[in-house]
């Protein structure tokens, strides 16, 4: 602290003690504000972060029961051969399998229903069957037929096969088969659900950024301001799908340029108020004079002339909802929407001209914020070439909220525009 | 100074040591959230912010570590640095180029200075410098305590300091034709 500093500190430090209260502050006009916000817990009006938040939460949640739903139902080898093996298998035991009376649904439970099939096995419709049954293949008469696909059929077909040779087995070719139908069992049956992706399709991508965007508050600077294309890049992969939709999630990093180019712009600003004369009055009787001053605020005259840049840098996290159309064997269409997470923001000024760097933006100075939420559309045109497909990109984000502080805000739009590449598993 | 008795009151969550609290320190927190913030509706909502957590929080008072009112002033001034954040009136402030002002006073040094006098000339000081200095040099903030208060750095809160002391130089004594300061 100087001496100047001292003064001051000391001129206030004398004058604390004598402040008085205004009108309106004394305890009774004060005390209910002060007892309701003792009582009413902050509302954090961070709404787009909650969203985000349970919207991610919500998606995480289901990939997860869908992931261990579909793993707790996957057959353990390898389902499609052998089951066709299987009934190839058993159409050779054709004398075994064929003058059965037929059974309408068979199901091979699991392990974990072995001890209630026990009681279910009188239920079987065979009259022939003898009580031995229950100890070659435990079954039960049910009514579904899905659950079939993906129960461990190899471990019941060995079992089967085993005692062929016994006059025992009961089951129907005709029904056998509708049961193993691959098809319907690991095709169209898996196509029609919701499913957690078993291999992450992974997506890069990349490309030109253009932005656009302009202060709310400052129309002078936005004469003069102006974006430069920059770029963007990402990784994102497919984590959900369901028929043609596909829910991505990843990550994206963007990099523009914002350019304040002032040559030679005057203008001119409030700077102070003064107390300035503005009347003098001379009493005629006794030769008084009173004088009137008035505070009236100072102006300053500025020119600007140079040249600002500041760069621009984004991390992001995305999510995005597709829906893809198949224009023809090989070229497919993609339409998304969905929102990004912006974070790490970082912001560096650059002045070239005859002040340099006088714009004290930097890492502890942001001229936008450090992180914000997007929401984003757009369309993607795919070529498959066999595992991969190039795809060309355009995708519009808007920034739901960018602040140059304190009182100027801004809200950029980016058009991005690029190519990427897609692996197929 | 607060009675230990009104502090011990308050403790209890007496409602009459709450009364006589806050008439013995709003003065103080009242002078204390107007250098920061001028809006008398704001000044309101921050004081009853203030003394709602000074009475949530007086448990947490430790008298060997700071006088009360310190330990007030310091929830006053947070208040206020909140709402400033929240409306977003912290500046960022650039020099200006071949600025012209009118002459203010003459050469008189800073012994006749009034608090009138700063007053009136803090008023036109841009927000992010007045903080700065308002903190600094009045409520006895050193550097580090500004920086995480602002969430800036040390050597910001500095060179913010000595723009604003130049800025008020200027403008107390306007002696020099240098460059002034103003909002970008």
């Amino acid at each position: 602290m100087d001496s100047f500093d001292k003064k001051i500190s000391n001129l206030y430090d004398a004058d604390q003690l004598s402040e008085q209260l205004p009108e309106g502050f004394g305890w009774e006009e004060m005390n209910g504000g002060i007892y309701e916000k003792m009582e009413k817990p902050k509302k954090k009006r961070k709404v787009f972060f909650w969203l985000f938040f349970i919207g991610s939460n919500l998606g995480l949640l289901a990939a997860l029961l869908f992931f261990f739903s579909v793993k707790s139902k996957k057959p353990a080898g390898p389902v499609a051969t052998t089951r066709t093996a299987t009934v190839e298998k058993l159409e050779k035991l054709n004398p075994i399998i064929s003058d059965q009376t037929p059974i309408e649904k068979i199901i091979v439970p699991t392990e974990k229903t072995l001890s209630n099939n026990k009681k279910n096995i009188s239920t079987f419709k065979n009259k022939n069957t003898p009580t031995a049954i229950s100890m070659v293949i435990p079954a039960k008469a049910t009514n579904s037929t899905k659950t079939l696909a993906f129960l461990p059929v190899t471990k019941a077909v060995i079992t089967s096969t085993k005692k062929a040779a016994a006059p025992v087995i009961v089951f129907s070719k005709d029904i056998f088969k509708e049961q193993l139908d691959p098809d319907e069992t690991l095709g169209n049956a898996q196509n029609n659900k919701v499913e957690f992706a078993k291999n992450l399709t992974p997506h890069i991508y990349g490309g030109t950024l253009f932005t656009s965007g302009k202060y709310t508050q400052n129309q002078l600077r936005n004469q003069h301001s102006k974006w430069l294309p920059g770029y963007y890049t990402g990784l994102e992969f497919t984590v959900l799908a369901y028929k043609n939709w596909q829910l991505n999630m990843g990550y994206e990093h963007k990099f523009a340029i914002q350019l304040f180019d002032f040559q030679n712009i005057t203008d001119t600003i409030a700077n102070g108020v003064a107390e300035v004369l503005t009347s003098i009055t001379t009493n005629s009787l006794n030769g008084s004079v009173s004088e009137i001053r008035e505070e009236i605020a100072t102006q300053a005259v500025r020119t600007r002339n140079y040249l600002n840049y500041n760069t621009f840098r984004s991390h992001a996290l995305r999510m995005t909802i597709l829906r893809n159309f198949e224009l023809s064997e090989k070229l497919s269409l993609s339409a998304g929407f969905g929102g990004s997470y912006n974070f790490l923001n970082r912001t560096q000024g650059r002045t070239i001209g005859q002040d340099k760097n006088k714009l004290d933006y930097g890492q502890e100075n942001q001229i936008y914020r450090k992180h914000n939420f997007g929401l984003e559309g757009g369309l993607s045109l795919a070529y498959q070439i066999g595992a991969f497909s190039l795809r060309g990109n355009f995708w519009i984000e808007k920034s739901l909220e960018y602040s140059m502080e304190p009182t100027e805000n801004i809200r950029p739009v980016f058009y991005k525009i690029g190519l990427g590449i897609t692996r197929s598993f | 100074m607060v009675e230990e008795r009104i502090i011990s009151l308050c403790r209890k969550g007496k409602q009459e040591g709450q009364r006589q609290l806050y008439q013995a320190c709003a003065p103080y927190v009242y002078a204390t959230i107007k250098r920061y913030i001028w809006q008398t509706e704001d000044i309101k909502d921050t004081m009853q912010e203030a003394f709602a957590n000074v009475f949530k929080h007086i448990k947490t008072f430790d008298a060997t570590k700071g006088t009360f009112n310190s330990w007030i002033r310091k929830i006053a001034v947070n208040q206020a640095l909140m709402l400033i954040r929240k409306n977003k009136q912290f500046s960022h402030l650039v020099p200006l180029d071949e600025v012209k002002t009118n002459t203010l006073g003459s050469e008189d040094k800073y012994e006749n200075l009034s608090k009138a006098d700063i007053e009136k000339i803090l008023e036109s000081v841009p927000d992010g410098y007045r903080i700065v200095f308002t903190m600094y040099v009045i409520d006895g903030y050193d550097h580090k305590e500004i920086a995480k208060l602002l969430n800036i750095k040390a050597e910001t809160s500095r060179s913010q300091l000595a723009r604003a002391k130049k800025w008020i130089y200027l403008h107390l004594f306007n002696n020099e034709k240098s460059k002034a300061y103003g909002l970008f």
